[in-house]
């Protein structure tokens, strides 16, 4: 019984539905055929295609133009780019890449020195250092 | 006098235009005959216009679908050309029908565009006649009917209006509409099932 009334609501629901996405689209009818009858639309349609046109040769002509300012540019770059890394070989294979750089062994004295005292320290000596601040605290208290 | 009767038949034949076919003069348009184009759109204006129409009430809005349509068909004309897989109408259908797809989605991002709420009065008189089976030119006759029916179409998205009157107005299949939408013939049928539910669920707010 319940099942029947839910399917003649929904029934009900799309018959109204239907008719008005009818009504909804006719409205525009009317307006439709008066606009298709109008005069000058090929005008104003062949305006826009001249339009679109005009903007695409424009975009065209503006890439172009980028284009002509960009490779000259982008040439002389890479030419000094490669000039730099022709004649610079040298130096800087010298120092940067050097064996020492790496290894670290250029280090000075005062830097040997400060990283050997540098090391991890053990579970022990955490739980001891825990163990003497507890002691501390309570005697404190 | 054979020859005077030649002569004005061959007046007659030259007075008369052929009648090309939509290929003939969408081949020649492509070719840059610019009369082939104006005749196409003479040809076609109309239908591109009540596709427009269905969507849109405005003059402005037809207008501006119109000449959107066919200047894309314009610069597409090579496409069309190449392929000939279907009429040109058929063609031009879909570049319109999927102009109006862009500018109701175009319509739906702007909030100004947004519609009230149905009035009470509205409200009622879709109430008295929800669960009356009558003839259903009775709704659509009446201008309560269109008002309302704007204001709840508002409520859909582009995808579920499109589909809806492609369906209900226009009577397509759905293998048409997968034609014109590219969409696959088994999206076509959960979308047009979601589009129901969806106008049904906005009916029911109302009732």
């Amino acid at each position: 019984m319940f099942n029947r009334n839910r399917a003649n609501q929904e029934e009900a629901l799309d018959r109204i539905g239907r008719a008005l996405v009818r009504a909804a689209a006719r409205a525009g009818e009317a307006e439709a055929e008066r606009v298709a009858a109008e005069p000058y639309l090929f005008t104003r349609v062949r305006a826009r295609i001249a339009e679109r046109q005009r903007a695409g040769d424009e975009s065209g002509l503006l890439f172009l133009a980028l284009f002509r300012r960009t490779v000259p540019i982008m040439a002389l770059a890479t030419i000094l780019a490669l000039m730099l890394l022709w004649f610079g070989d040298g130096s800087v294979t010298g120092t940067a890449f050097s064996d020492e750089v790496l290894l670290g062994t250029n280090q000075s004295t005062a830097e040997r020195l400060l990283f050997s005292e540098r090391r991890a320290i053990s579970n022990d000596e955490v739980l001891a250092t825990i163990l003497a601040r507890d002691d501390r605290s309570g005697n404190n208290r | 006098m054979d020859e005077a009767n030649e002569t004005k038949t061959v007046d007659a034949s030259a007075a008369q235009p052929a009648v090309c076919s939509d290929a003939t003069l969408a081949a020649r348009a492509c070719a840059g005959d610019e009369a082939a184009f104006e005749e196409l759109f003479s040809r076609h204006r109309r239908r591109v216009a009540l596709i427009a129409g269905r969507f849109f009430r405005r003059r402005e809005q037809i207008e501006e679908i119109i000449q959107e349509s066919f200047t894309k068909a314009y610069f597409a004309l090579k496409d069309f050309v190449n392929a000939q897989e279907q009429s040109f109408a058929a063609w031009i259908a879909r570049i319109a029908f999927n102009t109006c797809y862009d500018e109701l989605r175009r319509a739906a991002r702007r909030p100004e565009n947004a519609l009230s709420e149905p009035s009470d009065e509205e409200a009622d008189w879709l109430r008295e006649r929800a669960f009356v089976a009558g003839p259903e030119h009775d709704v659509e006759a009446n201008a309560i009917a269109r008002d309302l029916a704007e204001k709840l179409l508002s409520r859909l998205s582009p995808e579920d209006r499109l589909l809806l009157v492609m369906l209900e107005v226009e009577g397509m299949s759905v293998a048409e509409i997968a034609a014109i939408t590219r969409w696959s013939p088994s999206k076509v049928k959960v979308r047009a099932h979601r589009a129901r539910l969806a106008l049904r669920r906005a009916l029911k707010r109302l009732l």
